[in-house]
C-alpha cells in the first residue's frame, strides 16, 4: 500500500467510504488458487482511516491487513452475487477466477482505469505488456459491465482495444472526485510564490523538463521556489542527482511520500500546481487543485484536461521552455490572480458524487 | 487468413507476443491463424511455455510450429502465400534479420519493431513498425492496419519492385566497389550479382 493513497488506492478507498447501497459492499479477495476469501468487514474501516491518522503508515495499515486476511474465510463461487472489481491486475490466477465467476452467471463489473501498458508501451521497461496481457483476457470474458474513469479510456475500450462497432450500452464514464485532499477554499495573494508538483518522480512521469524549467529560471535570477512532493521511484536516477546538486538550494524542496496534511500545508502557500506528465490515466493532481481553487500548468494531452479548461494552463507539450515560459507568466501577479478567479468559478465533481454514480451503476449494469 | 513468422522460434523473437496478438486479432473478428515457419528446437523448453499459452487462449487449432529446419520450398512458399508476417526483435543495438529482408522482399506485408525496421531499411509502404517495447495490442493493430489497406489482397508491387532493386546483389557489389576504391568492369559485377 503507497501512503500516498493516490490513483486506484484512492478511488478503492473513496468508493468504500461513499457506497451508498441498498446492497453492502463485502470486502474480498482471490487467492493464490483463485478461490475467493471473504475478509472481515472492519477491512473497511481499515481502509478508509483517514490518511492523517498513524494507523495509516505503510507498515502498520499493511500488518492490519494482514491479520484481516488470514482471518479471511473462503467463499464458494454460488454465494457471490456481484463482483465488483476496482483493482488493476495482471495475474492469470485472478484473471481465471473473474472468467470463472462471470461463466457461472455471476455479474462481474470492472471499473477501468487506462489502457496505457498496452497501447504506450514505450513508457514501461521492454517486456512489460507481455505480462499484463490477462488483464485484457479476463476483460473480453467477463461480458461487458464496464465503466471507465475518464472518456480517453472510453475511447479507447471501443476504438482500439474491443474494436466494437457500437458504443457498449451502460458502459459510462465516471469521473473522479476532486475533493480528495479535504483542502479548504484558497484564495490568491501575491505572497503566494510556491510551484507545487504533486504524484510519484518517474521517467514516465517526465520529470526531467520540469526540473530545467525551473533550472533555467533559477539561472536567470528568477525566484520560483519549488515543491516536488511524491514517491521517488527507484528509477528516477536523474531526478535523484538533480536533488543532490541542488540540496542546498533554498528554491528546492522535496518531499518524499508526503502525507496528505503535509500537501495540504504545502498547497496553502502554492502559486499554483506543475504536472509535467503527458501520459496518464487521468491527471489527479492539478483536477484536486482546482477544486481547491488553485491554478495548474498541466498537459492538454491529460485526460482531467477536458475537466480543467478553467483556471489552468494546458500546454501542448510539456518541454523545458514550455514549462519555464508558463511559470514566468505565471509570477506576474495580474495574470495570476486572473487565473485564480477564473479557478474560483471551477465547479468539479465530488467524491461523493462519484460514490453514488458508482453505486447506481453497479446496481443497473 | 494466415499470418506466418519466419526464423527458427526463439524468446528474442517476441512469440508470446505474436501469440497474443493472434488471440486478440480473432477476438476482434479476423479469422487468422499464425504459422511460424521455424522449429522449437532453440527454445530452452522446448515451446512447453508456448503451447502452455496456446491452450489456455483455445488457440490449439489456429496455431502451427514447423518440425525441425524448414525447406527452402516451404520457405519460399509461405512468403508467396501468407497473408501477413510478423517479424520481431526483443533487443536492439543493431540486431538484422534475413527474413525481415526476405518478406520485403517479397512484398509480404509485415509488422516489425522499430528498430529492426530501421536496422534493415525496410520499405514503410507495407512494412509497419510498432515501439520495440513490443505491446501485443499494437502489433494486432498494426496487422488489421495492414489488412485493412488492401495490402493483404494486392501487394505492393511497384515499391516491393523498388525495394529489391536498391537491395540487389548487384546494387550491394557496386557499392562494395566503391567503398573499396574497385572499379571493376560493368560485366563483371553483373557476372558476380547473377
Amino acid at each position: 500500500m503507497n501512503p500516498l493513497r493516490s490513483g486506484i488506492q484512492r478511488v478503492e478507498r473513496e468508493a468504500i467510504r461513499h457506497w451508498s447501497g441498498p446492497a453492502p459492499l463485502i470486502p474480498c479477495f482471490i487467492d493464490s488458487e483463485g478461490g475467493v476469501r471473504r475478509l472481515p468487514s472492519r477491512t473497511l474501516e481499515v481502509l478508509c482511516v483517514p490518511n492523517d491518522d498513524p494507523l495509516t503508515s505503510w507498515s502498520v495499515e499493511r500488518e492490519a491487513l494482514r491479520q484481516l486476511a488470514s482471518a479471511s474465510q473462503p467463499e464458494a463461487d454460488s454465494a457471490v452475487l456481484r463482483m465488483l472489481n476496482l483493482e488493476l491486475f495482471f495475474d492469470p490466477v485472478r484473471a481465471d477466477a473473474h472468467l470463472r465467476l462471470a461463466a457461472a452467471g455471476v455479474p462481474v463489473l470492472w471499473y477501468i482505469y487506462d489502457f496505457i501498458p498496452f497501447l504506450r508501451p514505450e513508457l514501461f521497461p521492454p517486456g512489460s505488456t507481455r505480462h499484463c496481457m490477462h488483464y485484457l483476457r479476463a476483460l473480453r470474458g467477463i461480458g461487458g459491465r464496464l465503466a471507465f474513469l475518464s472518456e480517453t479510456t472510453r475511447s479507447d475500450y471501443i476504438g482500439r482495444i474491443a474494436r466494437l462497432k457500437h458504443p457498449p450500452e451502460n458502459a459510462p464514464v465516471i469521473t473522479l472526485g476532486a475533493d480528495g485532499l479535504g483542502l479548504e477554499q484558497q484564495t490568491f495573494s501575491p505572497a503566494r510564490r510556491l510551484f507545487v508538483a504533486i504524484g510519484t518522480v518517474e521517467p514516465r512521469k517526465n520529470p526531467g523538463p520540469l526540473l530545467r524549467a525551473f533550472r533555467q529560471l533559477w539561472d536567470e535570477g528568477i525566484a520560483a521556489p519549488l515543491v516536488v512532493a511524491g514517491r521517488i521511484s527507484s528509477d528516477a536516477e536523474d531526478a535523484r542527482s538533480f536533488f543532490a546538486q541542488h540540496s542546498g538550494n533554498a528554491y528546492l524542496t522535496v518531499l518524499d511520500q508526503p502525507s496528505d496534511e503535509t500537501l495540504r500545508r504545502v498547497l496553502r502557500t502554492a502559486r499554483a500546481l506543475v504536472m509535467p506528465s503527458e501520459v496518464e490515466g487521468f491527471g489527479l493532481p492539478p483536477y484536486e487543485a482546482l477544486h481547491a481553487g488553485i491554478p495548474s500548468i498541466a498537459s492538454a494531452a491529460l485526460p482531467s484536461a477536458a475537466l480543467l479548461q478553467r483556471g489552468a494552463v494546458l500546454l501542448q507539450r510539456m518541454d523545458q521552455e514550455s514549462i519555464a515560459a508558463a511559470v514566468r507568466t505565471l509570477l506576474d501577479d495580474t495574470v495570476a490572480a486572473q487565473l485564480w478567479q477564473d479557478a474560483a468559478r471551477a465547479r468539479l465533481p465530488t467524491w461523493a458524487e462519484f460514490g453514488s454514480a458508482l453505486t447506481d451503476w453497479a446496481r443497473a449494469a | 487468413m494466415t499470418i506466418a513468422t519466419f526464423g527458427f522460434v526463439h524468446s528474442t523473437k517476441a512469440p508470446e507476443e505474436c501469440l497474443w496478438a493472434l488471440d486478440i486479432l480473432r477476438g476482434w473478428g479476423v479469422p487468422a491463424t499464425l504459422h511460424f515457419v521455424g522449429g522449437l528446437e532453440h527454445m530452452s523448453d522446448r515451446g512447453a511455455a508456448l503451447h502452455a499459452l496456446i491452450k489456455l487462449l483455445g488457440l490449439s487449432e489456429k496455431v502451427r510450429f514447423a518440425e525441425g529446419f524448414v525447406q527452402e520450398q516451404t520457405y519460399r512458399d509461405y512468403l508467396i502465400g501468407a497473408d501477413l508476417s510478423i517479424q520481431l526483435r526483443t533487443y536492439g543495438l543493431g540486431g538484422l534479420s534475413g527474413a525481415l529482408m526476405d518478406c520485403a522482399a517479397a512484398g509480404l506485408p509485415t509488422v516489425t519493431n522499430l528498430a529492426l525496421a530501421e536496422a534493415v531499411g525496410v520499405p514503410r509502404a507495407y512494412v509497419r513498425a510498432v515501439p520495440n517495447e513490443i505491446s501485443p495490442v499494437l502489433v494486432a493493430e498494426a496487422l488489421a492496419g495492414l489488412l485493412e489497406s488492401g495490402l493483404a489482397a494486392r501487394r505492393a508491387e511497384a515499391e516491393r519492385r523498388a525495394f529489391s532493386e536498391a537491395r540487389s546483389l548487384r546494387n550491394y557489389v557496386r557499392k562494395l566497389c566503391e567503398a573499396l576504391s574497385l572499379h571493376p568492369p560493368a560485366a563483371a559485377v553483373n557476372r558476380q550479382a547473377a
